[in-house]
């Protein structure tokens, strides 16, 4: 029998050595949602196929198709590849995951082709074997270099296509199940040139509004917020305009996560006007606005410059959400709950409001209205705290505007169309930089 | 040539009036009258009067003139960016923009205030009016108003569908700055923070879960106009209802600590501006004072009495 490791050692018997495993299985399926979303979600990014060939039926020797899936577990130790072709190496980047937030920085892997192939022709008078290969092993991407590229050679004798096409896929299983979730991509994309006695050489990074990824258009910033379901995504970034070879570097990064508990005044059944079942998950909201105009880049935002407005006014695409699940009380309890007297359920003092915000039976109460001051009030907040009272008529917008209040955030008046203005319209969403850095912290 | 002296300097001083007034047009914060003008008057206008002062229906002369030494309210609110009819929500875009013009209002506003008022088709439409009348409004306003909510007939609907139910409670609140500067105001609502007043004077009915709280509601909203209004009758009543039997004053708990607060407010002088600030914020930073410890942990023991 093998030694046991020395951490299973307390159980006594490698028969049990799975044993912890199988508990916390059984406590993960135990869970209630809003603690298992806390677990590190399994958003994959790998590249599902690399394939080389000609389409002119002149084979490169060695050269079948060769395929390479790169399965990338978070916090993997090593890679899993599968490589056809005796030279090869792999280098790794560094990972990090983060199980507090839930942030995944994914582990890319860089492989080296094999330095020489069979294969010759002639380009340019020139005998060259090893055209792709050449980019890779020349160039030596920092991060990683996966390339994709259309080519067409002119070997003077005839017309030959060379491509290599590799796919990116996302595979995205939520722990929300099948609610959609949203994905942040970027993409850097380099391109090269072919010069003469030097091959092909890096020319430069593809503008991101000429890169597309699944239908949408990088922002400036050169980045994209999906909102995807479980499943397997194709995320191969498409490139448009006239680019010979080009590589990229691809990140996938889950939205952040917020939760909340939510509970009702018993008036709203009582009305029939609950806009929930009480067993439903309360929505999910998804931010993201992108008007392409300042980069994270532009040297105006500077703060040294003097030009730093640009911090507070221009507005920003971000990923968050706000995942609102049933409390243990889904109707207020006592003293809260009266339904003969509708002091909680149509709030006109403040104290009561105060009262109820502090309550820990949930973090959202939802009120049927709230008017005082000759002013109605949409919803309340604790800045710096989780909990928010909301009227139960309240558009979207006003619970992530509350939800920015519990991160710290303050009224943000410059324009109506900001999701922090004290009274913006239900189509206000906008946010900037600062609020960003709130918002996904 | 006594007479002609006299006359020529009252001819200057008609000059040097209108020339000021025309200035003041196109410098509207000149005209910010920042201490509130105490009008005391025991002559009531009714709402009919008012519009028959208007001038476009034919107004008096000495308005008239007034009208003509500056600018339009309707205007200069059209160049502030303000929308009438946007209901319980202000028709500025946001709290500071609002606070900004009514400090620019006042008694002179008043009329033309009450006639814009007037030409609202709703309750809730006439809001914001109300809110601005809270800077610059006296007897006249408080006369329209106290007409508005006791011809107040028939039944309001759910308060989250029908806001005229809230604009007719709103009512009341803008009472309390008036009465600074209005003796009809005070009385009326010294009269109505008395849920016996309702009883005996309500006309209009509240949606059905809500009507048997109307009176008590509407006597609270009351009692926190008094005491925004700062009268120190207004803690007298406060505390007198506090000695209540615990299940009695329990249902009064939390207007009374609001208008505690209120009254603090109005003593610090800013009853006007409390409406036009977040006054929730306000609210808890003054449960953090002492005071405000005491009355919020008196009505956390009332609320936690058993029914």
């Amino acid at each position: 029998m093998p030694a046991c490791p020395p951490a299973r050692l307390p159980l006594g018997d490698c028969g049990f050595r799975y044993l912890p495993e199988l508990i916390l299985l059984l406590l993960l399926g135990l869970m209630p949602r809003h603690l298992l979303a806390q677990v590190p979600r399994q958003t994959q990014l790998w590249v599902l196929k690399k394939e080389f060939g000609s389409t002119n039926e002149i084979r490169i020797n060695n050269s079948s198709p060769e395929i390479t899936i790169v399965t990338l577990n978070e916090n993997q130790a090593g890679p899993q590849t599968e490589v056809v072709g005796e030279q090869k190496k792999t280098t790794k980047r560094s990972s990090q995951y983060n199980n507090i937030y839930g942030l995944t920085d994914y582990t890319y892997w860089w492989k080296y082709l094999p330095e020489t192939q069979g294969f010759t022709g002639m380009m340019g008078g020139l005998y060259r074997d090893d055209v792709i290969p050449y980019i890779f092993h020349q160039r030596k991407p920092v991060t990683c270099g996966w390339i994709k590229a259309n080519a067409t050679i002119d070997t003077g004798a005839e017309l030959k296509k060379t491509r290599a096409d590799t796919k990116i896929m996302l595979r995205h299983t939520s722990a929300y199940g099948s609610e959609k979730r949203g994905v942040r991509i970027a993409v850097t994309a380099y391109y090269y040139d072919w010069v003469t006695g030097s091959g092909w050489v890096p020319a430069g990074i593809i503008p991101p509004d000429q890169i597309t990824v699944l239908d949408q258009r990088l922002d400036c910033n050169g980045q994209v917020i999906l909102k995807l379901g479980s499943g397997d995504f194709e995320v191969t970034p498409a490139v448009s305009g006239n680019y010979s070879f080009y590589e990229f570097v691809v990140t996938a990064t889950p939205a952040r996560d917020h939760h909340r508990t939510w509970s009702y005044h018993p008036y709203l059944k009582v009305g029939g006007s609950v806009p929930f079942k009480p067993v439903d998950r309360f929505n999910l909201f998804y931010l993201t606005e992108n008007d392409g105009c300042i980069c994270d880049s532009d040297p105006r935002l500077d703060t040294s410059t003097g030009l730093s407005n640009l911090i507070d006014f221009d507005s920003v695409p971000v990923a968050a959400e706000l995942f609102v699940y049933d409390a243990t009380k889904i109707v207020f309890p006592k003293p809260f709950d009266s339904i003969s007297n509708p002091d909680y359920c149509n709030i006109v003092n403040m104290e009561h409001a105060d009262a109820l915000l502090d309550a820990p039976f949930a973090d959202i109460k939802m009120v049927q209205s709230m008017y005082w001051n000759s002013k109605w009030k949409d919803g309340r907040a604790q800045v710096l705290g989780n909990n928010i009272i909301i009227t139960k008529n309240a558009p979207s917008n006003v619970l992530m505007h509350e939800l920015g209040h519990n991160l710290g955030l303050d009224h943000r008046n410059s324009s109506t169309a900001n999701l922090m203005h004290e009274r913006g319209p239900s189509t206000a969403w906008e946010i900037n930089r600062a609020e960003r850095v709130a918002f996904e912290r | 040539m006594k007479h002609k002296i006299l006359v020529g300097i009252l001819a200057c001083g008609l000059i040097l009036f209108l020339y000021t007034g025309v200035q003041t047009d196109t410098e509207p914060k000149h005209l910010v009258d920042p201490q509130p003008v105490l009008q005391r008057s025991d002559s009531i206008v009714a709402p009919s009067q008012l519009l028959e002062a208007d001038p476009a229906s034919g107004a008096s002369n000495s308005t008239l003139t007034h009208l003509k030494t500056r600018a339009r309210l309707k205007e200069r609110l059209v160049s502030e960016g303000f929308r009438s009819g946007t209901g319980l929500r202000s028709g500025f875009e946001n709290d500071a923009e609002e606070w900004k013009f009514v400090q620019t209002l006042g008694p002179a506003d008043e009329d033309e205030l009450l006639a814009m008022l007037l030409e609202q088709n709703s309750l809730s439409n006439r809001v914001q009016f109300h809110r601005m009348l809270t800077q610059c409004g006296g007897d006249k306003a408080a006369q329209v108003i106290i007409d508005t909510i006791k011809s107040q007939t028939g039944r309001f609907g759910n308060p989250a569908e029908d806001h005229n139910y809230y604009a007719l409670h709103g009512c009341l609140n803008a009472l309390g700055p008036i009465s600074t500067r209005s003796e009809i105001a005070r009385r009326f609502l010294r009269e109505a923070a008395d849920e016996e007043y309702w009883k005996l004077n309500r006309q209009h009915k509240a949606t059905e879960y809500i009507e048997p709280h109307e009176n008590r509601y509407l006597a609270s909203e009351s009692i926190k106009a008094l005491a925004r209004g700062g009268h120190p009758e207004a803690m007298e009543l406060i505390n007198t209802m506090r000695q209540w039997q615990p299940q009695r004053a329990k249902l009064w708990a939390g207007a009374l600590v609001d208008a505690v607060f209120e009254y603090e407010v109005a003593l610090r002088g800013d009853s006007v501006r409390i409406g036009f600030i977040d006054e929730f914020t306000e609210f808890l930073a003054w449960g953090k004072t002492d005071t405000g410890r005491k009355w919020k942990q008196w009505s956390a023991e009332m609320r936690m009495l058993a029914d």
